[in-house]
């Protein structure tokens, strides 16, 4: 893994974290978030920790990675930080540069969702669920009664129907991804 | 009366060794010598001191110099000095030319001799421009001794009171029916705990008694026109429908009015007045106002109630405003603040939950004269087993008021006292940073700490309804995080108090037009330098005191409202005012009254005369800027003393090595 000191700099010049310094940890995006209580940390303290450089204990923190974007902080913010945006750049971060904590099952759980989307435009319930219980099949076990139970009331899509136009979308996407790297 | 040959005697100061260390001085005099039209050229160890100007006065009688050139420091230091120098030789003040060696010379110049180069350049151009220097006379106005104060709160009274002890005409203009502003609201004050009443009716008493104060309540400034020392203010005095000079006070008219449901302004919300109201018991003067709006007779023409009623035979439907003209000589603006609205910060649920209020309602809620006559009850009679106070709300926040309002975690730190002394409750305070710095500050927070008050660091994020436990239900749920024990608390409490910020009073940009002063980017008025001129602003002889300014709490307001005072007595105790010859002039022959120059000019001094269709300057209101004359598309304008020609001069002097 990269150094804190040079993790900073990725996170602040190259992904515009350098506004957490704004920050006067008041606290009101903690208390905001309906996922603090499962985090490692609250976002008040991730941005504590990332701006005196404990960059390290940020990344292998589980906080962006449970993030569901719900705006309730950035609403909240009294010094206008786009919190939500910094849990994507951390994201992204994290994933670019191949950062993320070994232990966590997120990111792959990330991916079981955006890969569906690049082969067939959408999230299918059944392309979400064989990517990820190939990597982690105990845990679609401990789930599987959920599906059963959905299955039955017909809210578990079995057959996966790409959207119209896959062709479109998809030179959409190369488009983006170019753009992007600009 | 230009002299026909201009002698010019140059003096190069060494400023100790602040110029001398770099230029040398003796070769520059030896330049000077030189130059065209120098009589005579010398050094001095220190031109400022006595001797240095002795020098000049001397040479003047002597040599029968007529122009006088000082190179030495920013003209901002010491032209004054060297101009009075010239003056007591018996020369116009304005035969006079600084160049400066130090600050833009030898400060700043690393090699000695380019510092001593650009010395003999600078002093070749100031010897060019002197020669064409033209005698300029300062102006004296009168200055009218009377005063205007607009504001009756704590600040406004108290600059009153000290105007008019030392003998000088007040007038003293208040918007609202009574004088005594947002502090005659309050209950106690920090961290001493007088109570606020006690300590402001004597002052509301005595600026009503007053001999030399002429208080106009109910009353509006509409125009001010003029200049320092000589402004015309033209205010509107609202009718009120009631004869002062006939009314006893008495307050039965009140008792008989039909229409009792109108929603108190005074506290703020909580209760309810009838259309012939007073604010509060003290008010000052203790005349009653018929509120038009919501008057029966003025609504459908029928009722007079109390007319019937007053015996004094005060109340008079015919009363029409009144517009008067009042003629002073200086102005102090005391308009004070109003309190942040915290509607739009819907996840606090003001307006929503009744149960929530602001801190100045609970100022109210705590008085004597309140709601609630001093009680601290929920709205349904129970007394409250937990309030939480939030500190904050609008201030130090982006998307409301980027400040801090200075005085809101002082007074919350007294609320929590109150109702810990009144109820017993438990207090909490949701604080982002306290801030205590004031005498005795620290030691009012550490006392709260002592009582059991919950201080928890942390800005609250909602106010809900919904509650954890059922055996809560009706109370509030307050949601923040503990960031100091890392916890998100959930607290049950029975009311809320929204310690909202301060804002600039209603109505501050119509005034700062109507007066000239500039306002900041949050609506308070700047003052005219932050350090050392807080209570002036960049318009003569109109000066600043209180909230108006910014936050501040009672002591800073008072200290400030007597210092604006002393500003304003040590104006008009001059009587006549010299002003500044360096002003524009426009000359009308060439004026096509575009009026682009009024436009650009920040000091309003120009106008524009329809009679002949050219603009004007007021000379008093003119500082020489300079704006206008760089405008003029027909270079109608010149700034005396600073002309085409003498500047011009001046660069070829300099350029003409």
């Amino acid at each position: 893994m990269m150094d804190n000191e040079s993790l900073k700099t990725l996170f602040f010049e190259t992904y515009h974290g350098e506004e957490i310094v704004n920050c006067i940890q008041c606290g009101s995006c903690t208390a905001s978030c309906p996922l603090a209580s499962m985090m490692d940390y609250g976002p008040r303290q991730l941005f504590a920790l990332a701006r005196e450089g404990f960059m390290q204990d940020v990344l292998s923190a589980n906080t962006m990675w449970f993030c569901v974007s719900c705006y309730g902080c950035t609403v909240k913010c009294p010094r206008d930080i786009s919190i939500t945006d910094h849990m994507y750049a951390l994201k992204k971060m994290a994933i670019k540069h191949d950062l993320k904590n070994p232990k966590s099952k997120m990111p792959m759980m990330y991916k079981s969702f955006s890969d569906p989307v690049k082969k067939f435009g959408k999230i299918t319930d059944t392309s979400v669920i064989f990517r990820y219980a190939f990597f982690h099949p105990i845990d679609i076990m401990k789930n599987s009664r959920l599906a059963f139970n959905l299955a039955k009331k017909n809210r578990l899509e079995i057959l996966i129907h790409p959207i119209k136009n896959l062709k479109g979308f998809k030179k959409v996407m190369t488009k983006a991804l170019e753009l992007e790297k600009k | 009366m230009k002299e026909s040959i201009p002698k010019i005697g140059v003096y190069v100061c060494h400023c100790g060794s602040n110029i001398s260390g770099k230029v040398n001085v003796s070769e520059v005099v030896e330049y000077a010598t030189g130059l065209p039209n120098v009589e005579s050229a010398q050094e001095y160890k220190f031109m400022c001191s006595d001797p240095g100007q002795q020098l000049i006065i001397s040479d003047v009688k002597e040599k029968g110099l007529n122009r006088v050139v000082v190179a030495s420091c920013s003209p901002r230091m010491h032209e004054k000095t060297f101009r009075l120098a010239t003056q007591t030789a018996g020369l116009n003040p304005y035969y006079f030319q600084m160049a400066c060696i130090r600050e833009h010379d030898s400060w700043v110049t690393e090699n000695p001799e380019k510092a001593t180069l650009k010395a003999k350049d600078l002093v070749r151009g100031a010897v060019a421009r002197v020669a064409h220097h033209e005698p300029l006379t300062p102006r004296v106005v009168d200055i009218n001794p009377n005063v205007l104060v607009i504001g009756g709160g704590i600040a406004g009274m108290q600059a009153a009171l000290d105007i008019a002890d030392a003998g000088k005409k007040v007038f003293l203009v208040e918007r609202e029916p009574t004088i005594g502003g947002n502090m005659s609201k309050f209950d106690k004050t920090f961290p001493t705990l007088d109570c606020a009443a006690c300590i402001s009716t004597p002052k509301l008493v005595a600026v009503g008694q007053h001999k030399n104060i002429e208080l106009m309540t109910y009353s509006e400034l509409i125009d001010l026109k003029g200049f320092v020392g000589n402004f015309t203010a033209t205010i509107k005095k609202k009718a009120r429908y009631v004869d002062a000079s006939k009314c006893t006070g008495c307050g039965i008219c009140s008792e008989k009015c039909p229409s009792k449901k109108i929603l108190s302004e005074f506290d703020h919300q909580l209760t309810y007045r009838t259309a012939i109201y007073t604010p509060f018991p003290q008010a000052v003067p203790n005349t009653r106002v018929i509120d038009k709006e919501h008057c029966l007779y003025f609504k459908k023409g029928k009722c007079k109630a109390c007319e019937k009623f007053c015996e004094a035979d005060a109340i008079d439907f015919n009363q029409k405003d009144e517009i008067i003209d009042v003629e002073i000589g200086s102005v102090i603006i005391a308009t004070g603040f109003k309190t942040f609205d915290p509607t739009p910060l819907t996840q606090y649920g003001f307006g929503r939950f009744k149960e929530v209020y602001t801190s100045i309602q609970f100022e109210r809620v705590n008085n004597a004269t309140g709601p609630t006559s001093g009680e601290i009850t929920t709205k349904d009679g129970r007394k409250p087993e937990s309030v939480a106070i939030i500190h904050c709300v609008g201030s130090r926040d982006q998307n409301h008021n980027k400040y801090c309002s200075r005085v809101c975690c002082m007074y919350s730190m007294k609320f929590a006292h109150l109702v810990k002394e009144k109820t017993g409750a438990e207090v909490y305070e949701f604080y982002i940073d306290i801030r205590s710095p004031g005498k005795g500050y620290e030691e009012f927070y550490n006392r709260l700490q002592e009582e059991g008050t919950h201080f928890i660091r942390g800005k609250v994020s909602e106010v809900t309804d919904i509650v954890d436990d059922p055996s809560d239900q009706g109370k509030l749920t307050v949601v923040a995080e503990d960031t100091l024990a890392r916890k998100v608390r959930r607290i049950p409490v029975d009311m809320v108090v929204l310690s909202v910020g301060l804002e600039p009073s209603e109505g501050m940009q119509d005034i700062a037009r109507m007066v000239g002063f500039s306002l900041d980017s949050d609506g308070w008025i700047n003052e005219l330098h932050p350090k050392l001129g807080p209570l002036a602003t960049a318009s003569d002889g109109i000066f600043i005191a209180g909230c108006c300014q910014g936050p501040k709490d009672i002591p800073d307001t008072v200290a400030q409202a007597q210092g604006a005072a002393g500003s304003a007595l040590s104006l008009i105790s001059r009587e006549k005012l010299a002003i500044e010859a360096t002003v524009s002039v426009i000359n009308p022959n060439r004026c096509m009254g575009c009026l682009q120059c009024e436009n650009v000019c920040v000091y309003g001094a120009i106008s524009y005369n329809p009679a002949l269709n050219v603009c004007e300057v007021n000379e008093a209101l003119c500082k020489g800027c300079g704006n206008c004359a760089s405008t003029c598309p027909n270079k109608a304008i010149t700034v005396k003393h600073f002309n085409n020609d003498e500047i011009m001069w001046e660069m070829e002097g300099i350029l003409s090595n």
